[in-house]
């Protein structure tokens, strides 16, 4: 409870998209904090609506048929929702900057690296082309790629899925910027290259001090990053922990579940079969009644089917669920 | 790259070996007696004969073909059987108005294809999209020589600022030259503005889908600084493809322009020639445009690697 | 094939009005067609009068309630002469659409299952495709004569390579698939193996294709004749009504006007319809130029 206001304070934010079959409510009341040097990591399966949290952040969803329906998003005391277009490209890139999943087929494929950071650099710090140019050299040098003089020259098919995110990371933090959003950094990546990313996420958190808003499917990736987690199922916020509680005493059957779904360190492959949550993620497009989760829950009761669970304070003052059996879980008797 | 055009260079002597071939043939190949069809009507047999022993019909095939291919070689495209002059006279003449024409369109034709297809695709879906795609199928539907009606009517006879019809050359004051040229430029110009305009919709639209437009997006870029930089190198590849072949296109319709606007180039040439059987002369003017296609798209092949690195000579 | 099943999972009601809303292009572009259609078939019965009768008194009449579209240079009614032409805009579209995809078809078929003709065929469809198809069309006519038959076998000749070309990518990547393989080495018959896995697959985008070449086809017959190289003149094609009207045309601008509108018109209803047919169909090898 610090009097200083959070750097990103985001409330009941709600995205709908119109479909062919109706409006799909993306994201549902969904609300966070971050702050300054903090990483917050937002988890969930596929079609959650985490990636749609982040570009609506950035005010990037697509419209139509994307909309942000309802809620604010205050960063430094401003709302960014009701800032110009213009007003908005001042911010990205530069206060808030992003890298996506797929390194190679999110950078131009007709531009040199050169290009491609130094344009953030020339446009939001008003340099000319030659300091741009010095500026991506420093930034490939921070990411630590190899031969950086010369991929300053290359085409992004001249280098491989970890140079290339590598880059991706060097362009984003170009601008320096307050908040990095990393949607799913390490997933399209070979495992030795996940760690070295992850390793020099986790670098460059400690040396610039950046906030990270950490998009990801993957509680490994969690565990060694991130500081808080929120989980996110059918576009509602149904946990939210400090890292540590959230892994070691969830409380929330579909966090239990991932956490099933995580590959213990050191499991082999063939060895060890990951714990699936049965069912699939439910369609968007009507109102759910009750709890979103109850489908596919081994623990959900009648209640479950017909009222919604609020998000509720557990034992630990930073933690929330919203589940009408957490009190249960917290006994892992059942 | 030198290598590389080199070899692009060579690959189009075959093709224009076998245009030659072509061209040539048809005078064996057609049924009937192409001596008797092109003296008319009223030709007496000994009209016929003479027609046949200028056309060489009278001698073989492959020694005819021997000649005519050497005199090809060394820019002799024959003599017109109407004015008696050599053919490669008579298209050089002709060539400025045509060049005007044909350069002038196709800038018009970019000039309104690009924007179009660039904004149809950004908004899909919206009203500008759909306006301009209707514009796009109208453009293919209706023939050049109703558009150009239509415009004469509209700034010639109605408005009345502008010429019906006639080319002043050039040199004669650039002000009279592009009066003259503006109308059959611009009917010709919009016909092909259709064609450019769709595949420009079709090459974006699959660009804008990319990951990488986001993170330009994400970079803080503008709209505007997105499409152009980062969306139309992308989609450049298929946009120079068919502005290539829109060139033939082109060629179409500056027989027809020329002969509504009575401009004095190659196309009127061709027209003139259908109508005083002048075979030579139409054997001529088809080597030529094709030849000028054929370079035309050579250029287009050589392009591409301007605009994508992975494309390797 | 997902997007197809899933949009026909979706709706499966098949309703008139259900075709119109999915189909825009298809339904009005079809709408069109039987328009002109109509029109060349009863054209006796619209109103019309003998359209090579001369009628001296008539000469550059403006449009009025008895001639509706006027008279033409020598006094002939251009309302039955634009009603007639739709017969002969017609008679070519679908001629050469028959000639230009039985020939593409005899020669894409040779090109994509014997390899050495393939070399030979595929040369000169190139040098074909360099000559612009209007200009073979008229070194062609010019040789044989202006008749309705060789203005058809002309176009249909310049159509000839982008069908082949068609026809051959289908077959090629046909002969990768797996059961056409199979078909293949266990010795089915060349002909059951066209009849059960090529034609049928052809078809399609063969429609679609077929489509493009009606329309331009009907466009280069119009131009052809407008530049004095295609039917004979005393036939009322639209492209020679527009030929006549042209040296009046500031003085009677309705002779060259009405088969203007009724040319674009036709050519219109055909691409829309062609359009339609692609976006329901969605053949991937079919390109308009």
């Amino acid at each position: 409870m610090s009097a200083k206001p959070p750097l990103l304070q985001v409330s009941n934010l709600g995205v709908t998209f119109r479909t062919e079959h109706g409006t799909v409510r993306a994201l549902q009341d969904f609300s966070y904090e971050l702050d300054a040097g903090e990483t917050l990591a937002i988890v969930g399966e596929s079609g959650s609506g985490k990636s749609v949290g982040a570009l609506a952040l950035m005010r990037l969803i697509n419209d139509p048929p994307g909309r942000i329906s309802d809620g604010s998003i205050l960063y430094e005391g401003r709302d960014l929702l009701t800032l110009s277009e213009a007003q908005m490209q001042q911010l990205r890139g530069n206060d808030i900057a992003m890298i996506f999943q797929e390194p190679m087929t999110s950078l131009n494929p007709v531009l040199t690296v050169a290009e491609q950071i130094g344009e953030a650099v020339q446009l939001h710090q008003k340099v000319d082309a030659a300091a741009a140019r010095n500026r991506a050299l420093e930034m490939l040098q921070l990411v630590q790629l190899s031969e950086p003089e010369r991929r300053l020259d290359q085409y992004p098919h001249e280098l491989s899925g970890g140079m290339c995110q590598r880059v991706m990371i060097a362009m984003a933090l170009a601008c320096t910027p307050t908040i990095l959003v990393a949607d799913e950094p390490t997933t399209a990546l070979d495992v030795t290259i996940q760690a070295q990313i992850l390793d020099l996420i986790h670098d460059i958190k400690q040396r610039l001090g950046t906030a990270i808003l950490l998009i990801t499917h993957d509680l490994g990736v969690v565990a060694e990053l991130a500081d808080r987690v929120l989980v996110i199922y059918a576009g509602r916020k149904i946990e939210e922990a400090p890292v540590r509680t959230l892994l070691q005493s969830p409380r929330h059957p579909y966090t239990l579940g991932l956490l099933g779904a995580m590959p213990r360190l050191g499991a082999t492959k063939d060895s060890t079969r990951l714990t699936e949550i049965p069912g699939i993620v439910p369609s968007l497009l009507e109102p759910i009644a009750g709890c979103a989760f109850a489908p596919r829950c081994s623990f959900a009761v009648e209640r479950c089917r017909t009222e919604a669970p609020q998000l509720r304070q557990q034992g630990d003052a930073k933690h929330y669920a919203a589940c009408w059996r957490s009190d249960d879980l917290a006994q892992p008797t059942t | 790259m030198l290598a590389f055009t080199m070899r692009r260079l060579l690959a189009t002597v075959p093709v224009m070996a076998i245009v030659a071939i072509i061209v040539f043939s048809l005078l064996y190949l057609t049924p009937g007696d192409p001596a008797a069809v092109l003296a008319g009507e009223q030709a007496t047999a000994a009209d016929i004969e003479r027609l046949r022993i200028a056309l060489g019909l009278d001698q073989p095939f492959l020694t005819r073909f021997g000649q005519w291919i050497g005199g090809v070689v060394q820019g002799d495209l024959g003599t017109s059987v109407f004015s008696r002059r050599p053919v490669m006279d008579l298209i050089i003449q002709r060539l400025e108005p045509t060049i005007a024409l044909t350069v002038a369109s196709l800038l018009i034709a970019v000039a309104i294809a690009l924007p179009l297809g660039i904004i149809a695709a950004w908004r899909s879906g919206g009203i500008v999209d759909r306006v301009a795609m209707s514009f796009a199928v109208l453009g293919f539907s209706v023939p050049v020589f109703v558009l150009s009606y239509l415009l004469i009517m509209l700034f010639s006879v109605e408005l009345k600022i502008l010429p019906v019809q006639g080319y002043v050359p050039i040199a004669y004051g650039i002000g009279p030259f592009l009066s003259h040229l503006i109308l059959p430029a611009l009917s010709l110009g919009i016909v092909n503005a259709a064609l450019i305009a769709r595949i420009t919709r079709a090459a974006m639209l699959e660009v804008l889908n990319q990951d990488y437009i986001r993170v330009a997006r994400a970079k803080g870029l503008s709209v505007r600084k997105v499409l152009l930089k980062h969306a139309l190198k992308n989609a450049a590849v298929p946009i120079v493809t068919v502005i290539g072949i829109s060139f033939a296109l082109l060629i179409s319709g500056v027989v027809v322009t020329e002969t509504v606007f009575n401009i004095p180039g190659l196309g009127r040439l061709t027209v003139d020639a259908i109508l005083r059987r002048d075979y030579p002369v139409i054997q001529g003017v088809i080597l030529v445009f094709s030849a000028t296609y054929v370079v035309v798209n050579l250029l287009v092949d050589l392009s591409y690697g301007l605009f994508d690195p992975r494309i390797k000579y | 094939m997902t997007a197809a099943n899933t949009v026909s999972n979706v709706v499966p009601q098949r309703s008139a009005f259900h075709i119109w809303r999915r189909h825009p292009n298809l339904t009005v572009g079809t709408a069109m067609l039987l328009i002109a259609i109509f029109a060349a078939i009863a054209a006796p019965w619209l109103g019309t009068i003998d359209p090579q009768l001369i009628a001296p008194f008539n000469r550059l009449q403006t449009p009025d309630s008895q001639f509706w579209f006027g008279g033409d240079l020598i006094g002939r009614d251009v309302y039955s002469r634009t009603i007639y032409g739709a017969r002969v805009s017609l008679a070519v579209g679908l001629g050469v659409a028959i000639c230009g995809i039985s020939l593409g078809l005899v020669v894409g078929l040779l090109s994509g299952f014997v390899s050495w003709v393939d070399s030979v065929l595929m040369r000169v469809m190139d040098g074909l495709m360099a000559i612009p198809s209007i200009l073979l069309a008229v070194a062609l006519i010019s040789l044989t004569g202006a008749s309705l038959k060789n203005v058809i076998i002309a176009i249909s000749i310049a159509e000839v390579p982008r069908v082949a070309r068609l026809v051959r990518s289908v077959v090629l990547s046909l002969k990768e698939r797996p059961y056409v393989e199979a078909a293949i080495t266990s010795g089915t018959p060349f002909v059951s193996i066209l009849l059960r896995h090529i034609l049928p697959n052809t078809l399609a985008p063969l429609l679609v294709q077929g489509t493009y070449i009606f329309a331009s086809a009907v466009l280069i017959e119009a131009i052809l004749s407008f530049i004095g190289a295609g039917t004979p003149p005393t036939t009322p094609s639209w492209g020679n009504i527009i030929a006549e009207g042209r040296s009046v045309f500031s003085i009677a601008p309705h002779i060259v006007l009405f088969p203007g509108i009724a040319l674009s018109f036709t050519v219109l209803g055909v691409n829309l319809l062609g359009d339609g047919l692609r976006d329901a169909y969605d053949p991937r090898f079919v390109s308009r130029a």
